[in-house]
């Protein structure tokens, strides 16, 4: 009995021993594991108050232009004190208030002076505003519902480099904008070169098309027409045409193929969509690759980067699509030569006549 | 008299359809050129009730044929998401953005080979006319003849300017953020996927998806930050629109932004053009979760600004990775059960033993 009554004390203490021994193990082996795994899952985000509405207007975009004004107009969000407004302009987007600012290249505002402003109108420069910071204060921190701010400066001087730049714009309780924003808000605003023409994309876009191109020169283009000789239920009939583009334009350029497939007065010969030339199947069809079936093609070739589209890329597999884009490039390119092979197959019950089509490309920039 | 006068009556149709037959060959066996330079885009801010008065330039790249070109003004949208335009060429009725009604231009234009020529063209904007975007594409058209007997296919090529009128003032700006996240375009670069888990290699591109509803032809820019799980920042895109692309009316456009990209220069030796081969290159991205914020800022001065933000995130945990944490969860779990059955070990063995 003894044994008996003193085996659970002896058990219980022994237990909490082991017990005290495991949790710890326990709670050392959790550790590891949350170590290794919660890196993983965790992960916070931070929001702020917008302010509702917001707009720049500049009355000169032109880069460097001298005494510019600088019209804001915005609504805040959060009602409370409001002791000042800081308006920050940076070349590059500051995703948290801590992020640095890189001032515009040329941009200067260290001589602005406001000259108008309406909602709340007690705001005055601070004498901490310079090159790209203006900070305008009140005499003291007072209690404003939402509402339109516009403040207007005068005597700014534009960036000296085309492009977009940015402004953040804070309200704070304090009056020299020293503690964190109630609202914020960001305005873009873009610099150009003149008045009228904002952009004239670098003038040229050339191409060419014809059944034959020597080398990677237009002038060399020849021929309009394409012969396929009698069509036929026993072989594919196929030939070639070769088109020619290139570009400075910066958004590179797009070669649309536009007409229909062929025909004879109401008889129409199928157009592909992407499949193997079958002889005896009634079937017309183009690509840009070089092909064993028919033997007849060549890849693109030239020092430029376009490239064909899909549909029109495989090597065997012809299609005709009506607006179906046959290669593009997205940037600057120099030439490159695209040859378009042409299959027609007909069958047996394809009724007889003269089948033509008219095809054409159009070469567009991208934008 | 009258004797003189029935014979030219009888003999002048016959010199004219001799002429005709003279003339007929030489026209059936002359060539027209295919190949032309064009101004491949204009871009104007015309103030409503302004007018502005310009030309355009185009060339004829053949050395040995004459250029006619049929100049058409034709509306365009987009083609995809991507910059690529398409024409609208059987839409009669115009569009909202349609600049047809406000440019001028001459229907067609003779060019002699190796020769330029200015097309004057003039774009009015009527007082009382919103502000907005107004666009459209000046089309050149060359060729046009139809297959002869013995030909099949008729080869035409066309080019043309596409020009973007801005009209200034308070215009409706309105984009909308569809998608925004790690992407994997298709081969054709038009359409892709957008995933939130990466088990192979780890995404190459972030991308986001807007749509224009507005009535100008936005060019948004900002900026994307890419956050790793410690809340450290791996990339930071300075232009979240590198390109400086536009969005146009009632597109969806799709931006791609890649995290390791390598522009090499190439020389063309027949030329002496340099080419710049742009490639995206896999990221070196640990494994893990990533976080990437999107700020985008759209409307331009005299209209109201907008920013859109967004949030997104991936996970990158290649299988040797998730291997090699299974293995480490595998040991930690086996080290603890070791520890465990160390530490309990005596008492059960002494208590077997009594």
């Amino acid at each position: 009995m003894n044994t008996f009554l003193g085996r659970p004390r002896l058990d219980l203490s022994r237990s909490r021993e082991v017990g005290c021994g495991r949790g710890l193990l326990t709670v050392l082996g959790s550790v590891l594991l949350l170590s290794v795994v919660v890196p993983f899952v965790v992960f916070g985000n931070a929001g702020a108050a917008r302010l509702s509405f917001r707009q720049l207007q500049l009355s000169d975009s032109t880069i460097s232009a001298t005494g510019a004004k600088y019209d804001f107009r915005f609504n805040t969000n959060t009602s409370g004190p409001i002791g000042s407004v800081r308006i920050e302009v940076c070349a590059n987007y500051r995703h948290e208030s801590s992020d640095p600012c890189t001032p515009p290249v040329g941009f200067d505002a260290s001589a602005a002076a406001l000259t108008a402003q309406t909602g709340i109108t007690d705001f005055a420069l601070n004498p901490a505003s310079n090159d790209h910071l203006i900070i305008l204060s009140r005499p003291a921190s007072v209690a404003a519902t939402p509402q339109q701010l516009t403040l207007q400066f005068s005597n700014i001087t534009n960036p000296s480099i085309v492009g977009s730049n940015y402004a953040r714009i804070t309200t704070h309780i304090a009056t020299d904008a020293s503690d964190a924003e109630t609202d914020d808000g960001v305005v873009a605003f873009a610099t150009n070169e003149g008045i009228g023409i904002t952009t004239e994309v670098p003038p040229f876009l050339l191409f060419c098309t014809g059944v034959t191109i020597d080398g990677y020169n237009c002038r060399t283009s020849e021929g309009s027409f394409i012969n396929f000789g009698e069509l036929s239920s026993k072989v594919p009939r196929a030939a070639t045409s070769q088109l020619l583009a290139s570009t400075n334009a910066p958004y590179g350029y797009s070669v649309t193929l536009a007409g229909s497939t062929m025909t004879a007065g109401n008889n129409v010969i199928p157009a592909m969509t992407g499949n193997l030339s079958q002889t005896g199947i009634s079937q017309f069809g183009l690509n840009s690759r070089s092909n064993g079936l028919p033997f007849i093609g060549s890849d693109p070739e030239g020092p430029g980067l376009t490239t064909p589209s899909a549909g029109y890329n495989t090597p065997n597999l012809y299609k005709f699509g009506n607006g179906d884009i046959v290669a593009s490039s997205n940037d600057v390119d120099d030439y490159r030569k695209l040859t378009m092979s042409y299959i027609v197959n007909v069958g047996t019950d394809q009724p007889p006549g003269r089948y033509v089509a008219t095809i054409s490309y159009i070469c567009l920039a991208n934008f | 008299m009258r004797r003189i006068r029935s014979r030219l009556v009888t003999i002048l149709p016959a010199f004219v359809l001799l002429g005709l037959a003279m003339v007929t060959p030489f026209c059936s066996v002359s060539a027209a050129s295919n190949s032309l330079g064009v101004n491949p885009r204009r871009d104007y801010i015309v103030k409503s009730g302004d007018k502005v008065t310009d030309t355009l330039n185009v060339s004829n790249l053949s050395k040995t044929d004459n250029l006619v070109i049929t100049i058409q003004l034709i509306d365009f949208g987009a083609k995809n998401e991507t910059g690529a335009p398409q024409l609208l060429l059987g839409q009669k009725e115009p569009t909202r953005w349609s600049l047809k009604p406000y440019l001028k231009v001459p229907s067609t234009l003779s060019i002699p080979a190796g020769k330029s020529a200015q097309v004057p063209f003039t774009i009015a904007i009527p007082a009382g006319v919103g502000a907005g975007s107004y666009y459209g594409a000046i089309k050149y058209s060359t060729g046009g003849v139809g297959a002869s007997s013995n030909e099949n296919v008729s080869l035409t090529s066309s080019s043309a300017t596409l020009m973007f009128i801005r009209v200034p003032g308070e215009a409706n700006d309105s984009l909308r953020l569809k998608s925004f996240g790690a992407f994997t375009p298709d081969t054709s670069g038009d359409n892709g996927t957008f995933g939130s888990f990466y088990g192979g290699s780890a995404p190459k591109y972030l991308a986001y998806r807007v749509t224009n509803n507005g009535n100008v032809a936005e060019q948004p820019t900002g900026s994307v930050a890419v956050k790793n799980m410690f809340g450290r920042q791996i990339k930071l895109f300075e232009k979240a629109n590198p390109g400086n692309n536009i969005v146009l009316i009632d597109q969806t456009r799709r931006f791609d932004l890649c995290f390791n990209q390598e522009a090499t220069t190439k020389t063309n030796p027949s030329t002496g053009n340099d080419a710049e081969m742009i490639k995206c290159n896999n990221p070196s991205l640990a494994p893990g979760r990533y976080t990437a914020q999107l700020a985008i800022v759209y409307g331009d001065s005299g209209s109201s600004s907008h920013e859109l933000r967004q949030v997104a995130s991936f996970w990158y945990l290649p299988i040797w990775f998730i291997a090699v944490v299974a293995a480490v969860i595998l040991l930690i779990v086996g080290v603890i059960w070791l520890a465990i059955r160390a530490f309990s070990g005596p008492r059960y063995s002494a208590n077997r033993r009594r």
